[in-house]
């Protein structure tokens, strides 16, 4: 089973629609698919599934220990169930880590391919807690300055979360604080001076980092596109991520502006079926068709 | 050219390992189209990240990464023993040479008579820096080819060394660094 991810920062730029999109194309490729609305600040996936009222939510997992199993609910497209946000309680935006680690456990259980987890907007360390946790990243981003800028700012933060956990692990959580202190004296003016300087003093860290570095490979995809020199756009954050935030990822391909989709959602039918939005439903085959093929990591 | 460095320059063009030169020469412009461009928005000028300087270095190891990959001479280049031993960092490498520890107290160098001066020992001043002790010898003995460390990381331990010595003359870290900075341009490939 994979586990599959949908972050990237700034909110309305699509991240929900593309874990639903994404969802449904695995499944119509003959996938058991799970979706999982974890956007706790704003679940709108049984809306994107054409459902209108779903009887029970992801909540009840967290506060009634209710198995996953059941709470994923079938919906109009075959394979594809969906475990659905909570929209009538005004208080479920407080998961803790240990929770999540919870929900991972079990979600690693269900009876399925794959799992698609739509995150929501923000850094919050909890959503990027979650964004590491996954298999398959994708971070998805819209082709201005304000997108691009959040997406920045979602990685610098990833960064942080994950060299924390690598010293956390490795025991250097209290030298590397020292180091930094004493930044000046090492001659370490930014964060990749900082890993650098860390890297040359433990072998320990220098491998722990490099196997989360391994693991963490960020596909990126540009929703949106208008114009086609806009793509360009999306091949340069790509590299960008790699040259200025040391993150590997590759450009997954990007999606059409379809300006007529917002009268598609809450017509009781799913939103990015091939009859729902051609332009969404191609852009999201290219993308999956174009996914490198590699084993699956833990389980089958 | 040592597969390490190789490996790094392929990274730096991200390209795979397999890739032909002209799949190279391809990803090669296409990244100096992408980093080389002025106003382009994927660059966020309102972050570190993204200064004039960390841009001139992207591109600055793109051109470099591209001389070393495209080079014919450097691809057959078969790496002496010895630079391919100083390429690796191993963490255990002043164990695996105990012979060091009999080496007399380096008088030779600026660096070597300040520690003397100081009555410190290597052991002494890599706990005082967090440098490792290997580095701090390679520092004090200059022997540039054991220090196969961007230049940043070799500044900032110098300073560091030069520091925990009382080494305070003005002008020795930026005079140090000249010579290690010739001695590694001297030694690149191109």
């Amino acid at each position: 089973m994979r586990i599959w991810a949908v972050g990237g920062g700034k909110g309305g730029t699509g991240k929900s629609l593309i874990a639903n999109g994404l969802a449904m194309g695995l499944a119509e490729r003959g996938g058991r698919v799970v979706l999982v609305d974890a956007d706790y600040g704003g679940p709108n996936q049984h809306t994107f599934c054409g459902m209108r009222k779903p009887a029970t939510s992801l909540a009840q997992f967290f506060e009634q220990r209710v198995p996953l199993e059941q709470l994923a609910l079938d919906t109009p497209v075959p394979g594809l169930r969906l475990i659905p946000g909570n929209v009538n309680s005004p208080d479920t935006d407080h998961v803790t880590f240990a929770q999540k680690q919870k929900l991972f456990r079990h979600l690693r259980l269900l009876p399925a391919d794959h799992v698609v987890l739509d995150l929501g907007a923000g850094t919050q360390y909890d959503t990027l807690d979650t964004f590491l946790m996954a298999d398959l990243q994708f971070g998805v981003i819209v082709p201005d300055a304000l997108s691009i800028e959040n997406f920045y700012l979602f990685l610098k933060n990833l960064k942080y979360r994950q060299l924390g956990s690598v010293l956390s692990g490795t025991g250097l959580r209290e030298p590397a604080r020292a180091i930094w202190r004493q930044r000046e004296e090492h001659g370490i003016a930014n964060a990749k001076d900082f890993v650098q300087h860390l890297r040359t003093l433990s072998a320990a860290f220098a491998e722990g980092l490099d196997r989360a570095q391994e693991r963490l490979c960020l596909h990126v995809l540009l929703n949106q596109v208008r114009d086609f020199g806009q793509v360009e756009l999306g091949l340069a954050v790509t590299s960008a991520m790699h040259k200025h935030f040391a993150i590997d990822g590759r450009f997954a391909g990007y999606l059409r502006y379809d300006k007529d989709l917002w009268q598609r959602f809450a017509q009781g039918q799913p939103a990015a079926t091939g009859a729902a939005s051609f332009t969404l439903h191609h852009g999201l085959a290219e993308v999956l068709d174009g996914m490198p093929q590699s084993p699956s990591p833990a389980g089958d | 050219m040592d597969p390490l460095e190789e490996r790094r320059c392929r990274r730096i063009l991200e390209v795979a390992p397999g890739a032909s030169l002209e799949e190279i020469t391809r990803a090669y412009r296409l990244l100096r189209q992408l980093h080389g461009q002025d106003t382009g928005i994927f660059a966020a000028p309102a972050m570190d990240e993204f200064s004039a300087e960390a841009r001139r270095d992207a591109l600055e190891a793109i051109e470099t990464a591209y001389a070393a990959l495209s080079a014919p001479e450097t691809r057959e280049e078969a790496p002496a023993a010895e630079d391919v031993q100083a390429a690796r960092p191993v963490p255990d490498a002043p164990a695996a040479r105990p012979a060091l520890a009999s080496v007399p107290p380096g008088a030779a160098t600026a660096l070597g008579r300040a520690r003397d001066a100081a009555g410190l020992t290597l052991d002494q001043v890599s706990a005082e820096t967090h440098v490792r002790r290997d580095y701090l010898q390679a520092l004090e003995e200059e022997r540039f080819e054991s220090l196969r460390l961007p230049t940043v990381n070799v500044r900032g331990y110098l300073t560091a060394f030069a520091g925990a010595v009382g080494l305070a003359e003005a002008g020795f870290v930026p005079a140090y660094m000249e010579k290690f900075i010739a001695w590694q341009a001297r030694h690149q490939p191109r």
